[in-house]
């Protein structure tokens, strides 16, 4: 096989991981917002859940929750499993990562919004999420990076992703070296993507850095 | 699962324990190293060696850890070098995660307060000297937080292990899983993780309690 043969049977199994990324990405970020906002409020009971929910996700390896999802929920396909299984991992990052967005908005925003008369929902919905929105992208674009990276183990429940692909015509070349490198290039594209979208907005909102490095100090 | 069954099985689930808890100490302690080496060229600020380390550590930042395991177990062979499998899992986990290390500590050098480097320089010590004598501990010890949080990523990188024939934690539980279909073994090996994650950053607590100085 040449290589290009090479890429056209794995852009096969492209379909698939452009399918998974952007699906998990929307619902990370919507699990991750639900789970922020309500550890932001301080609901009693909830409170405890909702960290020991953080633990036991930051605790698993990403595999563990990828097996246990697919061996006990009886889903209709692989595909939906290793969607669910990304989403409660990496939702709970997200969830954190926003949690901590809105302890930097100041306390006074909040006290001014209920002394208006409006509720907590429209408080967060109209003041405190339009704020975060931007200062969070470069944390949670790094959080994405790792997701990219984690969606390459959904073939051991057999999600025919890229990496599926890539191993079955390795199976017939017999070539993992350019095998595993066009699938490193592919996800090496993919997150310096995703590191180059984090990078922009952070010189967009970081105060200019005013340190100097060493070198300006010996010529 | 029935007694007998697990009683078959908790030798199995104590040597995955045992290679788990060897392989990530090794790894938690190369990739430091090796993160620790990378940044001490950071911090010595020159523009061709920061040049050639920003292009390492973005390259290994941004591919997925199993590509690398698997190019180093299934690649190198063809080219006549044939690890043991522990070996090749665990040199993946330190290029993967010393860019991770080499990225957190080159956060911290930017944070360290100008006067310092300053008080350095003007005590006429050398370049070299400032950077792997002042800039780096300094570095070193206002990430200690991030640092231990690495290292329980590291701890949950080598369940990776698993899929290049080691007998880790992971394939302990897979292998009673393959066995009875019982998907129990596998919660059971969930909750040692993550009892490892809290031993892990209650260990971190207690040294950053130790690292932190007052200004």
């Amino acid at each position: 096989m040449t290589i290009w043969q090479m890429i056209k049977y794995m852009l096969a199994g492209i379909g698939i991981t452009f399918e998974l990324v952007p699906l998990a990405i929307v619902t990370t970020f919507i699990f991750g917002m639900i789970l922020g906002i309500l550890s932001f409020k301080r609901i009693p009971l909830m409170k405890y859940l909702l960290k020991l929910y953080n633990v036991v996700m930051r605790g698993l390896p990403t595999m563990v929750v990828l097996k246990l999802i697919y061996y006990n929920a009886n889903f209709s396909s692989a595909f939906m499993a290793a969607l669910i299984s990304l989403t409660l991992y990496h939702g709970a990052y997200i969830g954190e990562i926003i949690r901590g967005c809105f302890e930097t908005v100041p306390v006074g925003q909040m006290q001014a919004g209920l002394s208006l008369g409006l509720s907590y929902w429209k408080i967060m919905f109209k003041i405190y999420i339009p704020q975060i929105l931007k200062p969070m992208i470069p944390m949670v674009c790094s959080q994405y990076i790792l997701l990219v990276k984690d969606t390459t183990l959904v073939y051991i429940v057999g999600v025919m992703d890229m990496m599926w692909r890539g191993r079955q015509m390795m199976a017939m070349t017999f070539d993992p070296i350019s095998g595993y490198l066009l699938i490193g290039v592919f996800y090496y594209i993919l997150c310096t993507l995703i590191e180059i979208l984090g990078r922009r907005v952070e010189k967009s909102i970081s105060i200019k850095h005013r340190g100097r490095m060493l070198g300006t100090y010996y010529r | 699962m029935n007694a007998l069954q697990f009683a078959g099985w908790l030798p199995d689930l104590l040597e995955g324990l045992k290679i788990t808890m060897a392989a990530s100490l090794i790894s938690i302690v190369t990739s430091t190293v090796l993160g620790a080496v990378v940044a001490i060229f950071v911090a010595y600020d020159n523009k061709i060696v920061t040049g050639i380390l920003r292009v390492f550590v973005s390259i290994f930042r941004n591919t997925p850890l199993l590509v690398i395991m698997f190019f180093i177990f299934y690649g190198l062979p063809l080219i006549n070098v044939v690890w043991p499998p522990l070996l090749c899992g665990i040199l993946a986990i330190t290029l993967n995660e010393s860019a991770f290390v080499a990225e957190i500590l080159r956060g911290s050098i930017l944070n360290i307060p100008q006067g310092d480097i300053e008080a350095a320089v003007s005590l006429g010590l050398k370049k070299w000297q400032v950077s792997s004598k002042i800039i780096f501990p300094l570095a070193m010890r206002n990430s200690v937080p991030m640092l231990v949080g690495q290292s329980s990523v590291i701890v949950k990188d080598t369940s990776l292990f698993s899929l290049i024939m080691i007998f880790d934690l992971m394939r302990a539980g897979q292998a009673y899983y393959d066995k009875y279909l019982s998907s129990v073994s596998i919660w059971i090996v969930g909750v040692i993780y993550v009892l490892i994650f809290l031993a892990l950053s209650w260990l971190g607590a207690r040294l950053e309690q130790k690292a932190s100085f007052k200004r």
